[in-house]
């Protein structure tokens, strides 16, 4: 791990409840996600989200089992638990609160 | 609840790892194979399109060893990897585990088996109530001795006068007292010692059964006995044993106390029973002449021995003005634990300073050889880092591997000391005080844990931090056949290799010089022959002893009858053997031959003999003469003295025909030569009594002496038969021959001092192992090179001095450093060296001389291996 993504860490797993909370994704339907919602401003190996999802499932905050695409091929879905659910809250109000902080000071600084 | 999760995730992780490594794999190749598709309808070429899926993916190795990661359950499933590979290593080396294991075995073992001894007899507390309180008393005379008994009047004296001591003691274990038991059983012998009624309260000891003695009850005639927990076991472990009699030699005592079990008296020694000490005769109150008493005390509470001994020696000043028989005397006291460990302490430090050292040389040789042999697995880690395994990881399987060694070096260090102990124990029973104390427990495994535990720091990490920051780039280019494994790692090595030279060295020359003193010690003239003499005890009890004619003709007869027999050259007896301790110390006057007094106050110890005793041991006649069968009790009462008396107190005059007096007076008739009285050759004056004449003064306690042609057992049964003729009760005891008791004499020096040759013995093997490991191990890292070289025209010759000149190079910094070390730290030895200097050439010369042969055989086969590399055969790999 990178120092980069290290720094990622904690936005990525945000990234990944919130798509996860639209709908059960596997993990290149995932990757596909991130970088359409985030227009390629996030340009992160495809690889370190299975540690991501690895680690969000040991907290409980997602779950996964094997189904079957629409193409016809085993693949392991993710989806959320209300424990994610609650988490992604929880995480969005911290997030606007300090977004709109630093908002607040770069704004005052003109 | 979370947490229950966690633990049922962590369980199930651990069972179903192969499952989950499928899904992982499989939920991957998912990933891969929908972006490659995802690229092919971009209109990439398939190979464009896998290589790009690739790209944006990342390492799938890494990727997967983070999901692990991320699991949680690692560290246990890493351990248990690591400790299977770990042992796979081992397993494929063997000889570099049996190695390392025995290397380690060996300092772990030497340092547990001699911290035992030490945890007891130095570093533990005395086993009593506040054992810091107590003291040990003396006095003491300005020529004739530091540490003497103390006379009767005097114990009375301390007991009632002196208030910084809570409870003073007497006891007289003056010489070892024993009874022939009857009643219970068979015959057995007891072994007792007469004490006064405070000796329970210094030891503060109370007995489980019944009660102690009362001081009204001082007196020897008081049929009473308080007896050992063990013996209690023994005859009866009941109860009902409180106001039973015991048969000793006949007489009956009552039992009026049983002790608790474990009570140890370190002064009065193995005891099975306690009587009351005569207190109340003429010798206890009066006679300032008859040293007798062994006295302990316990300090009154807040009372330093400072203001103890101020007070002490301002009383034994009194005593000495108001008394004659007190000039130059003086007292002192002392902690008891001084007392007993005395100078042991000294001797022990210094094994367990030879211990760590060999502790030390087996670090150095354990870190050599996984220093050498992590340079050939330079690559094999290289390649795993390079594949993916984390530093941590990498650092952790080193670690892991040295933990492996260590413990199984440690296990068999344990088993080792444990072997070493009960081995041990009986060869230092002599040597040791406070040996019955020796056992083992828990402090002892947590310190050979500890040993185990540091020496895997110490030689674990070494290794490992080579390894931190690797170079895996070059690590993978080199090849390991042309690899000479770095200057760094190479200089360590060498380093290494001096450092054991060195401490082999120092070890080397601190036995050399104790073994040295050891041989002198086997030299000295004691001043008798101990060749082919055999000595006994036989305890005259009962009836017919009671008087000193009974005694006398027991002796005359007894005597007589061995002297008759084959292969008896002489029979003698005498009241305490040569070479075992100072004993009897009287104060005489000395008058010349019409009774003027020529001097006042000359110590000196005397013996009570009987028959041959001269001429079994071989003591020779200076002047005078000889006892004579007619020096009998109707005779004028003669002595003979030695001639350190006569150098000491008669300044050139002839002392045959003067007289000598402390409790009666004697004519000299007789000087004979010194008889040492401890292993060093240590003499002091002496005066020798007929028992003919002196034997009404009390049931002297004789030990027989025969100088005899035939073998000891064959010796002893006569005697038993011959005893058995004069009184079927009569026991032959302590059996032993002059040899044994003389060697006992040295028991302490020849017990540490052949642990610490030991000691030695192994450091040079485990130095010699050390050099010929690193060096075989240069010479196969370098076999290209020569092979080069000698393909070149280079002579077998000169490639063989070349690898010799670098032993050599080491040999001779490890020497210098060593020789100065030992040249620095030997005076601390000068105390218990014997006849030697501290700077011994001979040992100094001989021991760096012996090291080098030994290191030189070990660097020459591998310097033949060298030249036996085939150039074509090397040349072949490149």
């Amino acid at each position: 791990m990178t120092a980069k993504s290290d720094l990622l860490q904690g936005t990525l797993d945000m990234l990944v409840l919130k798509i996860l909370s639209l709908e059960p994704l596997h993990g290149w339907g995932i990757s596909e996600r991130i970088q359409q919602m985030s227009e390629d401003v996030f340009q992160v190996n495809q690889g370190s989200l299975y540690p991501a999802l690895q680690r969000l499932k040991r907290k409980g905050l997602i779950r996964s089992e094997w189904r079957v695409t629409e193409n016809n091929r085993r693949a392991r879905y993710y989806e959320l638990t209300g424990a994610g659910r609650r988490q992604l809250a929880a995480e969005r109000t911290a997030w606007r609160r300090s977004s709109l902080a630093v908002e607040r000071i770069l704004g005052a600084a003109y | 609840m979370a947490w229950i999760r966690t633990v049922a995730e962590r369980l199930s992780a651990l069972f179903r790892k192969q499952r989950r490594e499928e899904e992982l794999d499989d939920e991957l190749r998912f990933h891969l194979e929908m972006e490659i598709e995802k690229n092919l309808k971009a209109g990439m070429s398939p190979a464009e399109a896998r290589r790009a899926a690739r790209l944006r993916f990342g390492g799938v190795e890494q990727v997967k060893e983070e999901v692990r990661e991320e699991r949680g359950v690692r560290p246990l499933e890493d351990l248990l990897m690591d400790l299977r590979y770990a042992l796979r290593q081992l397993r494929g080396r063997p000889g570099f585990a049996a190695v390392a294991i025995l290397t380690l075995a060996l300092g772990i073992g030497a340092n547990t088996a001699v911290f035992s001894v030490l945890n007891k007899v130095i570093l533990s507390p005395l086993d009593y109530d506040q054992p810091e309180r107590l003291a040990r008393v003396y006095q003491t005379h300005e020529q004739y001795g530091a540490a003497a008994y103390v006379n009767g009047p005097s114990y009375l004296d301390f007991r009632e006068q002196l208030d910084g001591l809570e409870s003073v003691a007497a006891m007289y274990n003056y010489r070892e007292f024993g009874f022939n038991l009857t009643g219970f059983g068979p015959p057995r012998w007891v072994t007792m010692l007469p004490v006064s009624s405070d000796y329970f309260d210094v030891y503060r000891v109370r007995p489980t059964l019944g009660r102690t003695f009362y001081r009204e009850e001082e007196r020897g005639s008081a049929r009473i006995a308080v007896i050992s927990n063990r013996l209690w076991r023994t005859i009866s472990g009941e109860a009902s044993v409180l106001g039973q009699h015991l048969l000793l030699d006949g007489d009956a005592y009552e039992v009026i106390g049983v002790l608790p079990a474990g009570f140890v008296d370190v002064v009065g020694g193995d005891v099975d029973l306690w009587v009351p000490l005569e207190l109340q005769d003429q010798n206890a109150t009066q006679n300032r002449g008859n040293h007798y008493l062994s006295v302990i005390a316990r300090l009154a509470p807040g009372v330093t021995f400072d203001r103890a001994r101020a007070e002490l020696e301002s009383l034994a000043a009194s005593q000495a003005e108001l008394y004659r028989g007190h000039v130059g005397w003086s007292a002192a006291i002392a902690p008891l634990y001084d007392d007993v460990v005395g100078d042991t302490g000294a001797m022990l430090c210094l094994l367990f300073g030879a211990a760590g050292l060999v502790l030390l040389v087996a670090c150095v040789n354990v870190a050599g050889l996984f220093l050498a042999r992590n340079v050939t697995r330079e690559r094999e880690l290289a390649l795993r880092a390079a594949i993916g395994a984390g530093k941590f990881r990498l650092v952790r399987q080193l670690l892991t591997e040295g933990l492996v060694v260590a413990l199984l070096g440690g296990l068999a260090g344990f088993a080792l000391a444990y072997l070493g102990v009960r081995t041990l124990l009986p060869l230092g029973s002599d040597a040791l005080p406070r040996v019955h104390e020796v056992s083992f427990d828990v402090r002892l495994f947590v310190f050979a844990l500890g040993v185990t535990l540091l020496t895997v720091l110490i030689f674990g990490l070494t290794p490992a931090l080579q390894f931190t920051k690797p170079n895996l780039d070059q690590s993978l280019r080199e090849n390991p056949r042309t690899s000479t494994g770095g200057a760094r790692s190479k200089r360590l090595r060498d380093g290494l290799v001096m450092c054991q030279v060195a401490l082999a060295i120092l070890l080397l020359i601190g036995a050399g010089l104790l073994l040295r003193s050891l041989g002198k010690l086997g030299e000295v003239d004691l001043g008798i022959r101990p060749q082919n003499v055999m000595t006994f005890e036989v305890k005259l009890g009962g009836e017919r002893y009671d008087g000193p004619a009974g005694r006398i003709a027991f002796h005359q007869d007894f005597q007589d009858r061995l002297r008759r027999q084959p292969q008896v050259a002489a029979a003698g007896a005498i009241s305490k053997l040569p070479v075992s301790d100072i004993y009897n110390s009287w104060t005489f006057t000395y008058l010349s031959a019409d009774g003027e007094v020529m001097r006042h106050g000359g110590g000196a110890d005397f013996r009570i003999v009987e028959g041959d005793l001269f001429e079994a041991l071989d003591i020779g006649l200076v002047t005078g003469r000889l006892f004579e069968s007619y020096d009998d009790a109707d005779a004028p009462e003669v002595a003979i003295i030695n001639e350190a008396l006569e150098a000491r107190y008669y300044e050139g005059r002839d002392p045959v025909g003067e007289r000598i007096a402390a409790a009666r007076v004697w004519t000299i008739v007789g000087v004979v030569r010194n008889v040492a009285h401890d292993g060093r050759g240590s003499v002091t004056p002496k005066v020798y009594l007929p028992h003919a004449q002196f034997g009404d003064d009390r049931n002297w306690a004789m030990t027989q002496v025969v100088a005899t042609s035939m073998p000891g057992r064959d010796l002893v049964a006569i005697a038993r038969r011959e005893l058995a003729a004069i009184d079927p009760n009569l026991v032959v005891h302590r059996a032993r021959s002059m040899r044994e008791v003389t060697a006992s004499a040295i028991a302490r020096e020849q017990f540490a001092f052949g642990l610490l040759g030991l000691f030695a013995a192994v450091a040079l093997a485990l130095a010699v192992v050390g050099i010929y490991g690193v060096m075989a191990y240069n010479v196969g890292l370098r076999a290209r090179e020569f092979g080069v070289r000698m393909a070149m025209g280079a002579s077998a010759g000169s490639i063989r001095r070349a690898v010799l000149r670098h032993g050599l190079l080491m040999l001779g910094v490890g020497v210098v450093v060593g020789l100065l070390g030992a040249f620095a730290l030997s005076r601390l030895l000068r105390s218990l060296l014997f006849e030697v200097s501290a700077t011994d050439l001979t040992t100094f010369v001989a021991v760096p001389l012996a090291l080098a042969a030994a290191a030189l055989l070990a660097g020459y086969i591998p310097a033949r291996r060298a030249t036996r590399v085939d150039p074509v055969e090397v040349l072949r790999y490149e």
